[in-house]
């Protein structure tokens, strides 16, 4: 990253998530953690996505799916499957 | 129903000629939540039964015949989606900032703060309609960000297998899932939390 005195909206929010995958340099945390002092939306942006990240992870651990698509193989498509497991 | 065999019967049995009809749907659907695209769900589903077919003598017995099968058909979405970006390589990403740009001004700014939400868990874990939503929500983000988020948050795989899945650097896989989150947390904003503020 470029040397910065300050970071603006757009470059926080990179860093927010990148947080979550990586450790982040020192110095960058530093100016995070002075850009989310003095700006309210990236605060809240960062509560937000932290909060949806467990959200779904709790969705995932507790076995179940995200949505299930009220979705079936058409009857077409099922004798195909079961015409090639009998070749 | 196989699930509802007793502990004390070991099921080393398979039932092929069940297969289709007793598991098609429930693995269409599961293929169709991780691809997106009824043909590629379809395809997958399809690979999968013949694969099992052929792997029958390595079945255990310790899972149910449907756990074995999905075990097997997110094998197959993964080689799926290696082939599918091996052909399709998506190489330099950084010229597709627009989709989060147009979300700021030019100095950096946000142009609209976002709203005074939080998710709560009890409420939201098991709400159907929410996750429906959500769902929308994860369909609309483009290929590759939501391929790589789905890997991540839903699959929950290790950030350099999916890096070899996408054929991506981890560099370019960091900026995918800041904008899946971007986007998500946009999505959810508008078709969901702002429905139900006080103001």
């Amino acid at each position: 990253m470029e040397f910065k005195i300050m970071l603006n909206c757009k470059e926080t929010a990179r860093l927010i998530s990148d947080g979550l995958e990586h450790p982040i340099p020192l110095y960058s945390r530093m100016l995070l953690k002075m850009h989310l002092f003095m700006c309210s939306a990236c605060t809240q942006y960062r509560r937000q996505i932290k909060a949806l990240k467990n959200l779904i992870t709790q969705r995932v651990k507790s076995g179940k799916e995200i949505s299930t698509p009220e979705s079936s193989l058409s009857n077409e498509v099922r004798s195909r499957i079961k015409s090639a497991l009998c070749k | 129903m196989m699930s509802q065999t007793p502990e004390n019967y070991s099921q080393k049995t398979l039932n092929p000629e069940n297969w289709v009809d007793q598991y098609g749907d429930y693995l269409y659907c599961f293929a169709l939540g991780r691809l997106c695209n009824p043909e590629e769900a379809e395809n997958v589903v399809q690979e999968t039964f013949l694969a099992a077919l052929k792997a029958q003598t390595s079945f255990s017995g310790k899972s149910n015949e449907r756990t074995w099968l999905i075990g097997i058909l997110k094998h197959k979405i993964i080689d799926y989606l290696r082939r599918y970006y091996r052909e399709k390589s998506i190489g330099d990403i950084s010229n597709n900032e627009e989709i989060v740009n147009q979300f700021y001004h030019d100095n950096g700014r946000l142009k609209k703060s976002p709203s005074g939400w939080l998710p709560d868990p009890v409420e939201l874990l098991e709400k159907k309609e929410f996750w429906n939503v959500f769902k929308n929500c994860q369909e609309k983000l483009p290929r590759a960000i939501r391929d790589a988020f789905t890997l991540k948050e839903i699959e929950q795989m290790k950030s350099k297998e999916i890096c070899e899945t996408l054929n991506i650097t981890q560099s370019n896989y960091w900026v995918l899932l800041h904008r899946a989150r971007f986007l998500l947390r946009q999505c959810l904003e508008e078709n969901w939390f702002d429905n139900f503020s006080k103001d």
